[in-house]
Parts: C-alpha cells; structure tokens; sequence
C-alpha cells in the first residue's frame, strides 16, 4: 500500500469520534484473530482428532495410527511398530503419548 | 568391527550455529520447507506457528502440550503431519508453537530421531542419514 493512501487512512481514523474508533479497532482485531486462527477453516489430520480424544488412555505409550484409527500400541516404538507390520499396516504414523503428569523438555 | 549402512547423505554448514537442516511438511496438497536444526535434548519436533498455517493447520485445534525448558515453559499443539528430512518422508507427529514470536524450529526425539538412524561428521559437515525399517 503506498505510504500517501496509508497515512490517509490513518488520520481518518484518529479524527472518528470515540464509538466509530473502537467499531474499527473492534473489526481490526477480529481480522487479526481470523489470521492467527485460519478463519476457522484450517485442517486438522484424523490422527491429530484421535490422539486429542484418547491421550489419557494411552498416555505413556506408543502407538501406530493410521487414518485416525489406532492400529497398535505399546511400551516402545519397537513394539508399535511391529504389531502394526504384524496387522499388515505399513508406515503407520508412530508417536508417544506423553504421561499427562509429566511435561516434556522441548531442547536447550 | 560395526558397520553402517546409510540412504542418504545431506551436507550442512558447519559455520553455523547447530545442525541445520531442510525440512519439509506437508498436509493434504500444502508444504512448506524450512530449516530446523536437530536437538537430542529436544523430546519433541516442535515448529514455528507461522509454519503450521502455512500448511492449512488450525493450530489450536491439535492438542495442547506445554513444554519445559531450562528457563520456563511454553505452550504447543500437536499435529499429524508428513516431516521430509533429506528425503527420508514418514507421517509424524509434531508440535506448534502457540505464541507467534516463538521461532525456532527444533527437530528432536519422538517423531524424528526415533525413527531414523544418523551419523553427523561435524568435520566435514556432513550427515548420513536412513529410515528405520524394522524387520
């Protein structure tokens, strides 16, 4: 935006009367918040839906996922790993289900 | 004597601070590529926010994970995702940073170092790299 049109808009809004100023603060800040969020529509995977509905039940494991379905778990990778291969699922998303009571260290 | 056998190799640039790598995400037809560098002291992947919408991602729509760090905590959340790493791709899952001025990208334990096996040459700047493949 060129800087003459930008310096424009601004003085328009410092003159508006204090109600007008807070309706464009107020839409100003709900376009922020749409941005931060994706308005709404963003994506979320089906294994990111399972793991946020049954973290408690499986805190502590491994487990293979696929498609939002659990196909195997266990107390190493190893081991969900392996029980998946055994079910015929290959490249299963594996992850660990941090203990609920425990926070993670997240690097140096 | 023990011998390794690795897929890949990616060179980094020893000058700079950590191992930094290209990474790349990817949900449904979004990707982004980037550059994180590897911490084993890390237990998680954890990302930019910024990069996560990027990608389409409603980021407070994944799980919500604190971490520790040795100065105070952060938030997260968590997502399925596809991680490339110097063309090793599998699903994984990884976190986000809530705050948008959190900007560092850390690839770590769960989701990445435990499903690869590496050798860094430090020397050289060179990293040998290879996907896990269980019996």
């Amino acid at each position: 935006m060129e800087a003459v049109l930008l310096d424009e808009i601004i003085e328009k809004v410092v003159s508006l009367n204090p109600e007008d100023r807070q309706k464009v603060i107020r839409a100003l800040q709900e376009e922020e918040r749409k941005t931060k969020t994706n308005g709404g529509k963003g994506s979320v995977h089906p294994n990111t839906v399972w793991i946020k509905e049954h973290h408690a039940e499986y805190a502590g494991k491994h487990v293979a996922l696929k498609n939002g379905e659990l196909i195997a778990f266990g107390d190493t990778i190893k081991e969900a790993d392996l029980k998946a291969k055994e079910k015929g699922v290959k490249n299963a998303m594996l992850t660990y289900l941090f203990p609920l009571d425990e926070m993670p260290f997240g690097g140096w | 004597m023990p011998q390794l056998n690795f897929e890949n190799s990616a060179f980094y640039d020893s000058g700079r601070r950590g191992i930094t790598l290209d990474v790349k995400i990817q949900l449904s037809n979004l990707s982004v590529t980037f550059e994180a560098k590897i911490d084993t002291g890390a237990e998680a992947c954890i990302f930019a926010r910024s990069l996560g919408e990027r990608i389409g991602l409603e980021i407070e729509k994944g799980e919500r994970q604190r971490f520790d760090t040795v100065t105070g905590s952060f938030l997260t959340y968590g997502h399925s995702v596809t991680l490339t790493v110097a063309e090793i791709e599998f699903d994984s899952y990884v976190f986000f940073a809530a705050d948008e001025n959190f900007n560092r990208n850390v690839l770590g334990r769960y989701g990445w170092l435990n499903r690869v096996i590496i050798a860094i040459n430090d020397y050289d700047g060179k990293l040998y790299l290879s996907r896990y493949e269980s019996e």
